[in-house]
């Protein structure tokens, strides 16, 4: 075996396996993640028996993510149908409270961490947020404020997603996440010429 | 066997290698990440409890953090023998949570679970821990320490700001 021979089939190898690694984690979904409605969540983020492309691809987009009996994290990219969630689009995000002692829905541009608008309204949780009869809420999550009395900034946003956390989960929840009724989103307009 | 036939043989088995190995070392990576930019250069010292001003987009240290959230944080290094990590009593949700340097969860406590503060002692197993204090053992050296207490508006970040006073990550004693 030349060198050569053994030096262009190792950087090969190297450039293949990492590649890889960095196109699975950066970007796909993990083989453990579900859809919840729509909210993509993992049951494994936190515990040691989690696998080793859960683990990456929490602790990139997730770092420090917590156990699910203490939360559940779920993220979504799109709206109801399937489009991308992007800052030209406005949208309207309707549910009602979750089994949860405590919830919220927070708005991250592509990069993970909140969009720079300085609108301090990145985020929406039960206790601020304003309730119509019977309980459901609306909230708007658009680049400027609007007459919903509940609003999510999204200006400068770009492509985003919205992540609902829910602090200490009930016991009836946690026995089967799939029954969680998370709340909806609707694309209600977008800026002219654009999808 | 043909010469271009054990050419990639050996590529893939490199490949694999490689991939499997990156992957596994990615979480360690991104607390390493993680904890540098928590120290910002060397200005917060390990085995500290900090408390981080209230979450803007100007947060950049960690993903994802909650704006109705007030964080205590401490990154810790377990060489010099076990710390004393205490979360202080908070009138509304809070936790002390642990995390390895492998971004796995090695302790979460929340205030429904222990009445008042939260303390523990934190060790690597075999170090001698003072008694008097429930004993958790981490499996790594470093990691990542961390008091979550709900605090969704100004108001109720200025007075998790106070309770925060409380917290301590230090030598135990």
């Amino acid at each position: 075996m030349t060198l050569r021979f053994l030096g262009s089939a190792v950087l090969m190898g190297l450039v293949l396996g990492v590649g890889a690694a960095v196109l699975i984690v950066g970007r796909l979904a993990t083989f453990s993640d579900s859809s919840y409605s729509g909210w993509h969540g993992n049951e494994l983020a936190g515990q040691a028996a989690a696998d080793i492309y859960t683990r990456a691809a929490i602790a990139r987009t997730g770092l420090l993510a917590l156990t699910r009996e203490e939360t559940l994290y779920f993220t979504r990219y799109a709206d109801a149908d399937g489009v991308a969630l992007n800052e030209r689009c406005s949208y309207l995000l309707e549910g009602t409270d979750p089994p949860a002692r405590w919830w919220s829905v927070t708005l991250y541009a592509a990069d993970n961490y909140l969009a720079r608008n300085g609108d301090g309204a990145a985020s929406m949780d039960q206790t601020r947020v304003v309730r119509a009869e019977g309980g459901r809420f609306r909230i708007w999550v658009a680049a400027a404020a609007d007459r919903e009395p509940n609003w999510i900034s999204s200006r400068n946003a770009g492509d985003f997603s919205l992540t609902l956390r829910l602090y200490n989960p009930e016991p009836g929840l946690l026995e089967d996440v799939h029954s969680l009724r998370p709340p909806v989103i609707r694309t209600v307009s977008c800026a002219a010429g654009e999808a | 066997m043909s010469g271009v036939t054990r050419w990639l043989l050996l590529t893939m088995a490199v490949a694999a290698i490689a991939h499997l190995g990156s992957v596994w070392a990615a979480p360690y990576l991104l607390m390493r990440v993680a904890t540098e930019r928590l120290q910002m250069g060397g200005e917060v010292r390990v085995n500290t409890m900090q408390q981080p001003d209230r979450v803007t987009e100007a947060a950049r240290a960690v993903v994802r953090p909650s704006p109705d959230l007030a964080y205590s944080i401490c990154t810790f290094d377990l060489s010099q023998g076990p710390l004393h990590l205490r979360a202080a009593a908070w009138d509304d949700y809070m936790s002390l949570s642990v995390f390895a340097a492998n971004s796995d969860v090695v302790f979460v406590r929340n205030d429904r679970q222990s009445a008042g503060a939260i303390e523990i002692t934190l060790a690597l197993d075999g170090q001698r821990a003072p008694e008097g204090r429930e004993v958790v053992i981490s499996p790594s050296q470093t990691g990542i320490a961390l008091v979550r207490r709900l605090a969704p508006d100004q108001a109720r970040f200025n007075a998790a700001t106070v309770a925060a006073a409380g917290d301590i990550c230090a030598p135990a004693s």
